[in-house]
């Protein structure tokens, strides 16, 4: 059957109309797009549910309905922990993040570490933003191509390249707020086609107190049997260090994107609060469609990646089969465009207008747009070459790792001093990038290359600690927050006859005066 | 001075002339009280706390009760309780801990 053929079957349609929907809910965004800050951050302009949705499908990609749905295939217990990290990833997010950011509300990440520390620091930020960037969006790019390869038999690297071409051109096209529109439908699609899913096969084939009885399923697969901590593939140390290998990518400017985008301050805690709720059904819900996908696929799926997809095409109703398929796409596209637009914004922003200070808005709106397609024709590359969603992620996670320390320092530690915080993430960035491709026989142990991680972490988070303390803060910054009046810009100014000290009142002064109108 | 409906971003006004990225993002930090909107370290310690905690309600309670039954509406309760303790967290940490009644409102 020829790739034409493959897509005038009733799946194929409904994908076809879906992708369409797609591209053109994405250029109502053109319409709103008129410069640079409205294709960054929608000039903070979200309401909750749009940035509810947006905020979701930073997370909700591949690997929520992909990977997940394999692990649990694997071991149902498994499945479930694997989930749970992700909604304490987004509680860092709603409690510290958000509310720090939101306040400075800086175009890019880069643009606050530069404002937290300095310039150096700013610089490390945008680097470890391209370069981790590159395969968290490739592997949503292949994660694209493994859904149209099950469902439509057409070749893989055919199928990633499709995925590339339609998220980069609804992305470049729309901006932060065709993003905001086409996630917001994607991840409606994609609640609606997993739970549908899990719905249907329970009615089916009957709920998990049936299950159990069925010789496919290994003695304890519905036990929480979770071996002891030495146990690296499946034990406490495994989930331990996905909480913070799913943290490790908080440092991307997608976060910063939606944190300034939101309109306000509730809008921007509640946002990734619902964010941490879902994935606490989603411990229910892909785990279970693995169990589905061991009952009715068997034990002999070579790459557990697939099991969504084919246990859709294999048990369910061609209709239904297809607005899975919809949804399996829904979900990689959502994260596809986050990591498309949050590098290459960053890009433009602090590569280009830092040092082109005289571009007009629309020079730089035209630069966003030529760097976010140069930006996804890199990251297709990288995807053609690794091709395995969990490889892609964790290798570029596992450098994330050691920026950890300095993204909560910089947040919540006033004496994290700029030396530390730009050697922390240098040095424990190196360590793990290094360990990562060479270092896997230095270890007298087998374990998975992720836990490398831990390394840079451990050598960031000392660096941090020990070079701040050594480094004196200046007087500046002991200005004191604890007062019934605060005092300085954050209030609009206080009164004088708060009990400030002479410096205290010229710090004020000074921060009162410093308030204008944005020149970009 | 109340500093009711300001705006909630600070916006700062870039040097005109054609500076080098250092030098700019120098510009920007002197413009900005940035310690001043560090979360506290109670805010810290709490968030932090709370992150591990839910970790142990999650890793352990949530599995044992999840895959005893498998249900679905545990799952929903669960989800539900979460959002309970999160309105909590605001309401009782971070609104008064960081001034958050100076940056909520409408268009701020």
């Amino acid at each position: 059957m020829s790739v034409v053929d493959e897509f005038l079957t009733t799946e194929g349609i409904i994908v076809l109309v879906y992708i369409i929907g797609i591209f053109l809910i994405g250029l109502l965004g053109a319409r709103r797009t008129k410069n640079f800050r409205d294709y960054v951050t929608t000039s903070s302009s979200l309401g909750l549910v749009l940035l509810a949705g947006t905020t979701l499908a930073t997370q909700w990609g591949g690997i929520t309905l992909l990977g997940i749905v394999g692990f649990g295939y694997q071991d149902l217990y498994y499945g479930s922990l694997y989930s749970l990290g992700a909604a304490i990833r987004f509680m860092f997010w709603a409690f510290l993040l958000a509310i720090v950011i939101r306040k400075v509300n800086p175009f890019t990440i880069s643009e606050w570490f530069g404002l937290r520390f300095d310039g150096k620091n700013a610089v490390v930020m945008t680097i470890m933003n391209l370069i981790v960037g590159l395969g968290l969006l490739g592997s949503q790019f292949v994660a694209f191509g493994t859904v149209i390869t099950v469902f439509f038999d057409v070749p893989f690297e055919t199928s990633i390249v499709a995925g590339a071409v339609i998220v980069t051109a609804y992305t470049i096209i729309g901006g932060m707020w065709g993003i905001a529109y086409t996630d917001f439908i994607q991840v409606a699609i994609t609640a609606a086609g997993a739970f549908g899913m899990v719905a249907w096969l329970s009615f089916d084939r009957g709920g998990f107190s049936e299950l159990r009885t069925e010789a496919v399923y290994p003695a304890e697969y519905f036990d929480p049997n979770v071996l002891p901590i030495g146990d690296l593939n499946m034990g406490w140390l495994f989930f331990l260090t996905l909480i913070f290998l799913w943290s490790a990518d908080l440092f991307m400017n997608q976060f910063t994107q939606r944190i300034s985008s939101a309109r306000n301050m509730r809008i921007v805690y509640w946002a990734p609060v619902f964010g941490a709720m879902s994935y606490l059904i989603v411990a229910y819900v892909s785990p279970a469609i693995g169990a589905y996908g061991r009952l009715i696929l068997g034990e002999g799926i070579e790459n557990p990646d697939f099991v969504f997809p084919e246990l859709a095409a294999e048990a369910l109703p061609i209709w239904i089969a297809g607005i899975i398929a919809a949804a399996l796409l829904a979900v990689v596209m959502s994260s596809g465009d986050a990591y498309l637009l949050g590098p290459s914004a960053l890009a433009a922003n602090d590569l280009y207008r830092a040092y082109n200070p005289a571009a007009s808005e629309r020079q730089v709106l035209i630069v966003g747009r030529l760097v976010t397609l140069a930006y996804a024709g890199i990251a297709l590359a990288s995807a053609l070459f690794f091709q395995t969603i969990i490889d892609l992620i964790l290798a570029y996670l596992t450098i994330g790792f050691a920026v950890i320390p300095a993204l909560w320092a910089s947040l919540a530690w006033r004496k994290a001093s700029s030396n530390a915080a730009f050697a922390s993430m240098v040095v424990g960035g190196a360590t793990n990038a290094g360990l990562f491709l060479f270092g896997q026989g230095l270890f007298p142990w087998e374990m998975p290359p992720y836990y490398v991680g831990w390394v840079g972490f451990f050598i960031a988070l000392i660096i941090l600690i020990g070079l701040s303390l050594i480094e004196d803060r200046p007087a500046i910054d002991a200005v004191s927050r604890g007062s019934d009046d605060p005092a300085v810009a954050t209030d609009g100014g206080a009164t004088t006859d708060t009990g400030e000290t002479a410096s205290e009142a010229a710090l004020a002064d000074k921060a009162r005066s410093m308030i204008k109108t944005v020149q970009y | 001075m109340s500093n009711k409906g300001m705006k909630e971003v600070i916006d700062v006004e870039r040097d005109e002339q054609n500076v080098g990225y250092f030098e700019y993002m120098q510009e920007l930090k002197e413009q900005i009280p940035v310690d001043q909107y560090i979360v506290t370290p109670r805010t810290s310690i709490l968030a932090l706390a709370s992150m591990a905690g839910v970790s142990v309600v999650a890793f352990v309670l949530y599995a044992f009760t999840m895959f005893r039954f498998f249900s679905f509406t545990v799952a929903i309760v669960y989800g539900l309780l979460f959002l309970g303790f999160a309105k909590v967290f605001y309401d009782r940490v971070l609104y008064p801990e960081e001034n958050l009644a100076d940056w909520e409102g409408g268009d701020q």
